[in-house]
């Protein structure tokens, strides 16, 4: 049951990365719906960022075998009281194991691993959970 | 995403408008993979026109930037790949990721290619 003070958005897409846009619109016009918000476009940014940075992940590796017919659940929920944006995401694909990941050495200037480091910086909370086989992220943003 | 190439003697500036993204990403890709192929690896991209760069694109930039620098004619002098007019916006996020570390940034792309 929702209260008052929040919004919910809800996508069920194709996990293609053409519709990805899609997302950061939606988050564009959730978010300017809020007043008092101190550096709108750079929280703004953040989140579009963050989020399309999970979505790439899960279609590039959660859905490496393809067969086309694979979908990202998304839900966005902004909760004007509380002031935060919270974005959890659902797939199907292979299971991740968030222990594995390793934050970038900048020293090195590797060429991978920045995805989730950009995710951890961006965002005040990130949680991996797999269950019932889907995996689910759940990102938050304090506003 | 919009590539310009402009060519001068000694420095090839790439400018870039749009999204840097991982749709995007293999086109600047492949247009950086066709100057090395052209023995040119002292690259100034001007990110002016950038609004957006995710994980894929950065990645191209890094893995571009590691290849330039390998290619040197003495110790001090070689290529590289330099970054001119990156947007305040996603200027924050490399300061706050410490991602401004792995690049020369420039305030202008006069500088950004004189400083080869």
């Amino acid at each position: 049951m929702l209260e008052e003070s929040q919004e919910r958005v809800q996508f069920d897409l194709p996990a293609r990365l053409i519709y990805l846009p899609l997302l950061g619109d939606c988050i564009a016009k959730m978010l300017h719906s809020l007043d008092g918000l101190i550096d709108p476009e750079t929280t703004l940014y953040n989140i579009q960022l963050a989020t399309h940075e999970l979505c790439t992940n899960i279609i590039q590796h959660a859905y490496q075998a393809s067969t086309g017919s694979e979908r990202i659940e998304i839900q966005f929920c902004l909760d004007r009281k509380a002031r935060r944006f919270r974005v959890n995401l659902r797939d199907r694909g292979r299971q991740f194991d968030i222990t594995e990941v390793a934050e970038p050495d900048l020293e090195q200037a590797q060429v991978h691993g920045y995805g989730l480091f950009l995710v951890r910086s961006l965002m005040d909370q990130v949680e991996y959970t797999h269950k019932g086989g889907y995996n689910e992220w759940q990102i938050v943003k304090f506003l | 995403m919009e590539i310009t190439h402009k060519r001068f003697n000694r420095v090839d500036l790439l400018a870039l408008k749009g999204r840097l993204d991982a749709t995007t990403s293999p086109q600047l890709k492949q247009e950086i993979e066709k100057l090395f192929a052209d023995g040119r690896y002292r690259l100034v991209i001007d990110a002016s026109g950038l609004e957006y760069v995710s994980s894929p694109g950065l990645r191209v930039l890094i893995e571009a930037r590691k290849r330039a620098r390998e290619w040197k004619i003495t110790d001090l002098e070689g290529g590289d790949v330099r970054i001119a007019n990156l947007p305040p916006r996603i200027k924050e996020v490399f300061d706050l990721t410490g991602f401004t570390s792995l690049f020369d940034l420039f305030d202008d792309t006069t500088e950004a290619v004189g400083s080869f």
